[in-house]
């Protein structure tokens, strides 16, 4: 279930109705494959296309085989992925034996973003599952531009931070929820006996 | 095959070493430039709105126009000091150099160690003769290598300028070789390892700088001071700035012309043991502000040598490029060092040692 939810986060994408999508259509069209995928991820979203060409200048295009692992779990966290075209799945490989599949992410989804913010180990192995396009975007780069364009590194700043205030939200709604159906499922143990005095 | 890509070229400059082995040394100088450099670069292309033409062309033009304008304030000093050490020189065989010099010492120097110079200094003497004659050569060599040295710097500016152009590039194709298990890693010490080595020959650059100009003014106000006549302190004050890219030996290099330089003056109160007291004393004291204020807040990385190691890599520098090479070896051992340094933790980080 947090799974689920945290899935559906990573997936945040604008939406668009027929209409802005149809004003906007010339305008996508300029745009390149990178930067229309940048622009659906919720960090980026706010920059403008110049903004937008700039970033596309600093991320790195890889290519992956079916089973590469694009990181691993303990590795000094780097950067974040988005999926141009390809499926990754990050899993607890740490047991051989026994792989938990965490998620399963698709085209235009995205992971390992929090590394942006620090260097803290991973805490989960990325790899891929069939032939994977991804763009990367580390934190190096992020530090850079938030020297040489302050105005464009708050930008993704907020942005992440918006991210990671709502995954935070969800998992509080999530936690609530857990401890909610925990509460009905086992009644207090001094319940009974409050009645009883009562 | 994807190996093939580093095999060819590698199995080339093996091949080809000794034709391109110069143009690599200019390469690596301008590499070093450009690292320093860099950050100054950054800077002006975010306040120009993200030209990096704009930003690069800024840097040079503002660095080469301070190199003019220091140039035409320090060359009428140096030329007159330089002339001032001719003239002083002219006539003058290394020996009766040598003759004044024992007059001085005798009575600055106690008896014993006086006996001592005395015994030795011949023999100093001959070796002195033959390092300044290996030094110099004849003219049309020295006119020739001063041309050569022109067109090379000439030559690591250019190299540089590209450098500072086209550096993300050439970093984004770097990356784009490597295979994909090693991508991270190869990130993460290609940025480490940038941000270690410029900071530490920025550091480098500043401490040298830094002793260099208190140097010459610690001389300069010792004369003034004292009321004696300590000549070629700009020089002097120069020469220790750039010595003190050795540690523990650059401090004296420094030191000992300036002694020497205030003995074998004519002072008018004759000469005093106490001036080379406050010259070592200036001196020292230079290196305590370099070692306790300048150098812990600027250098990046550790840099702490053993005097084993240094004495070693100096001759190591020497036997390779020479008296430069003498100069140069320990920064170079410290890019060295902190690159070796960077690929373990990433190899470690990565669980591949």
């Amino acid at each position: 279930m947090f799974l689920d939810k945290y899935r559906s986060i990573t997936q945040l994408k604008h939406m668009r109705n027929g209409i802005w999508e149809n004003i906007f259509k010339r305008k996508n069209r300029e745009l390149s494959e990178t930067a229309f995928a940048l622009r659906n991820v919720p960090i980026f979203s706010s920059l403008s296309k110049r903004e937008l060409r700039e970033i596309e200048r600093l991320v790195h295009h890889r290519e992956y085989t079916s089973g590469e692992v694009i990181f691993n779990h303990g590795d000094p966290g780097l950067g974040m992925y988005i999926i141009i075209k390809g499926t990754v799945q990050i899993v607890n490989n740490q047991d051989r034996d026994n792989i938990i599949v965490y998620s399963e992410l698709g085209d235009g989804d995205f992971f390992g973003d929090l590394a942006l913010v620090d260097d803290s180990d991973r805490s989960a192995t990325a790899q891929s599952s069939g032939d994977t396009r991804l763009i990367a975007f580390f934190r190096p780069e992020m530090q850079a531009i938030l020297t040489r364009f302050p105005a464009l590194g708050n930008k993704i700043m907020v942005g992440l931070a918006e991210v990671i205030a709502q995954r935070l939200r969800k998992t509080n709604e999530y936690l609530i929820e857990v401890q909610q159906q925990a509460a009905e499922a086992s009644p207090a143990p001094d319940s009974g006996s409050k009645a009883e005095t009562a | 095959m994807r190996g093939a890509q580093f095999i060819v070229p590698l199995l080339a400059i093996m091949l080809l070493w000794k034709h391109i082995s110069p143009i690599l040394m200019l390469m690596v100088m301008a590499l070093l430039l450009a690292s320093i450099l860099a950050p100054l670069v950054d800077f002006v292309e975010s306040r120009l709105g993200g030209s990096r033409i704009g930003g690069v062309l800024a840097v040079y033009v503002t660095i080469i126009s301070l190199i003019v304008a220091m140039a035409s304030m320090l060359i009428p000093i140096l030329i007159e000091e330089a002339s001032d050490m001719a003239s002083a020189f002219q006539g003058q065989s290394l020996e009766t150099l040598a003759v004044s010099l024992k007059n001085s010492l005798t009575d600055v120097l106690p008896p014993d160690a006086y006996s001592y110079v005395e015994a030795n200094m011949g023999t100093w003497l001959a070796k002195s003769g033959s390092f300044i004659q290996s030094l110099l050569g004849d003219l049309a060599g020295i006119m020739g290598k001063l041309f050569a040295m022109v067109m090379n710097m000439v030559l690591v500016l250019v190299f540089t300028f590209i450098l500072l152009l086209e550096s993300r590039n050439f970093k984004m194709k770097i990356i784009g070789a490597v295979p994909n298990a090693y991508f991270e890693m190869a990130m993460n010490l290609l940025h480490k390892i940038d941000g270690q080595v410029s900071g530490y020959l920025r550091g480098q650059g500043a401490a040298a700088a830094t002793v260099g100009v208190l140097s010459t003014i610690g001389l300069y106000t010792l004369s003034w001071l004292l009321g004696v006549n300590i000549p070629y302190a700009f020089i002097i004050g120069m020469l220790a700035g750039f010595a003190n890219l050795i540690p523990f030996i650059g401090p004296f290099v420094g030191m000992v012309p300036a002694i020497l330089a205030y003995l074998m003056t004519p002072q008018l109160d004759g000469i005093s043991a106490v001036v080379p007291v406050f010259i070592i004393t200036m001196f020292l004291l230079v290196q305590m502000i370099d070692n306790f204020f300048v150098s812990p807040k600027i250098m990046s990385a550790s840099v702490g040598m053993h005097p084993l190691v240094v004495i070693v890599v100096i001759m190591v520098g020497n036997s390779i490029m020479g008296p430069l090479g003498m100069l140069f070896a320990v920064p170079a051992f410290g890019v060295i060092r902190v690159t070796l340094e960077e690929v373990v933790w990433g190899l470690k980080a990565y669980h591949i040692l």
